[in-house]
């Protein structure tokens, strides 16, 4: 078999597996649709159709874009601070122990304790305006922490010793070998955390309820049985998370290459 | 006169050099020899700055350049940019001294990591030999070369060694006989 037949063979049983994946959402949408008819109810189980419609009503409604970019800015706001900080104190926890050993019960205490209990602890301190970028920021934290800190210890060390005997800068260290070795940790990380801190952030919109958030027309949609509206909401939500997760990684992947080092992001051979 | 005096060094528990003397006079090739596990690679971290003696003393060797017995190439760059930025040369220079190894113009832009052993081999030495410094180190440098990449590669490190103090570490008398050790270390 020629290398080109196997190429092939991949494409093709990749545009398969799409189509496979598109047949069984049709599936699922279709088992859904019947059950909401069955059950009668569009309180307990909205119709997808009527999902759909109400999604159209939502983007049509003229404060939508302010909505969206008052519980984006805050959410987003929370993972680039927890980014920035994440990465600045793993490199400082790399260099010295006293700090990574500080940091340690704190991050595997916020990764062990329930979402809700930071967001009641939060509101007792802190307005409810600023409420999903602390939690957002609080949840993506720990995830970017330790698995940058991963990533500079499994620096390689025989590198780190070649660099030492040809005298290389502190920065080409950092760009030649912390790189490469941070990046495939980092970016699972960011890849991970963009959904948590959409998911932390809208949680406790809908718990701190703070006005002109997509939490709080999801706290109106449970108070007036809106089912409609709340799944609509929800399908706006997965949406732009799914978008700005694509266009970070997107981003992200430019910006190495445009570093030289896209190699790194791709297996060596660049 | 470059030497070590009286060195002794400990991994833990385990003493893998005790009171070791040696010396390498400067300007001068010397051969480093002996069998399997007896600390030769030791000596060479020591002499580089690597790792810190429990006891004992370390002259010369202000600044080292090396071919480890591993490439240590950086992966993710070309042959070219790992011999620009270890050893500070021009790009230029690091072709010019690729194409002397055997390389082509093609070979010298692949990465690292899309190299051969043998490839990846003159990259590591071509860098040591390029690189500024006091002493040029090599640890077994002509491991894994065919006689006529041998060739090429022994005329180039005997062609750039300007002068330096060189310590080689070879199984192979030929080794040292080529590159004109003039100055055994058997340990």
């Amino acid at each position: 078999m020629t290398l080109s037949t196997i190429r092939n063979k991949k494409v093709k049983s990749k545009k398969q597996e799409a189509i496979a994946t598109l047949c069984a959402v049709a599936f699922w949408l279709f088992v859904w649709h019947i059950v909401s008819v069955a059950v009668d109810s569009e309180i307990v189980l909205v119709s997808p159709l009527n999902v759909l419609q109400t999604l159209w009503t939502v983007l049509r409604d003229p404060s939508f874009l302010a909505t969206v970019g008052y519980s984006a800015s805050r959410i987003l706001g929370g993972f680039f601070i927890a980014m920035a900080l994440g990465v600045t104190l793993a490199w400082v926890s790399s260099r010295l122990w006293v700090v990574e050993t500080l940091l340690r019960p704190i991050t595997a205490v916020i990764k062990a304790t329930p979402v809700a209990s930071f967001i009641i602890l939060v509101l007792l301190w802190f307005s409810s305006r600023n409420l999903s970028m602390i939690i957002s920021m609080l949840m993506v934290f720990p995830v970017i922490y330790t698995n940058t800190l991963k990533g500079i210890q499994s620096a390689d060390k025989k590198l780190l010793e070649m660099a030492r005997v040809f005298h290389m800068s502190a920065g080409r260290r950092l760009l030649y070998i912390y790189l490469p070795a941070v990046l495939p940790f980092f970016v699972s990380a960011c890849s991970v955390s963009l959904g948590l801190c959409w998911k932390s952030g809208i949680a406790a919109e809908v718990i701190g309820v703070p006005g002109g958030s997509i939490g709080e027309l999801l706290y109106n949609a449970k108070i007036f049985l809106q089912t409609g509206e709340l799944l609509a909401w929800t399908v706006v939500i997965v949406a732009v998370s799914v978008l700005f997760e694509k266009l970070f990684m997107f981003l992200l992947k430019r910006f190495v290459e445009k570093l030289g080092m896209g190699g790194a992001l791709h297996g060596g051979r660049a | 006169m470059a030497g070590v005096h009286e060195l002794t060094v400990r991994y833990g528990d385990i003493t893998v050099l005790k009171n070791f003397s040696a010396e390498f006079p400067d300007g001068a090739v010397t051969a480093v020899s002996g069998r399997s596990g007896c600390g030769k690679t030791t000596l060479l971290a020591v002499l580089l700055g690597l790792l810190r003696p429990a006891s004992g003393t370390v002259t010369g060797f202000q600044r080292p350049s090396a071919a480890f017995q591993e490439d240590r190439l950086l992966p993710y760059l070309t042959a070219v940019k790992n011999i620009t930025v270890a050893a500070g040369c021009t790009a230029q220079a690091a072709q010019d001294a690729l194409r002397q190894v055997g390389f082509d113009s093609a070979d010298s832009e692949k990465n690292a990591a899309a190299l051969s052993g043998g490839m990846a081999r003159r990259v590591a030495l071509v860098r040591a030999m390029l690189a500024e410094g006091d002493a040029v180190i090599l640890d077994e440098p002509f491991k894994g070369l065919d006689e006529l990449t041998r060739t090429a590669v022994l005329r180039f490190v005997n062609e750039n060694r300007r002068g330096r103090t060189m310590v080689v570490v070879t199984h192979d008398p030929r080794d040292a006989e080529d590159l004109g050790a003039t100055h055994f270390v058997r340990m």
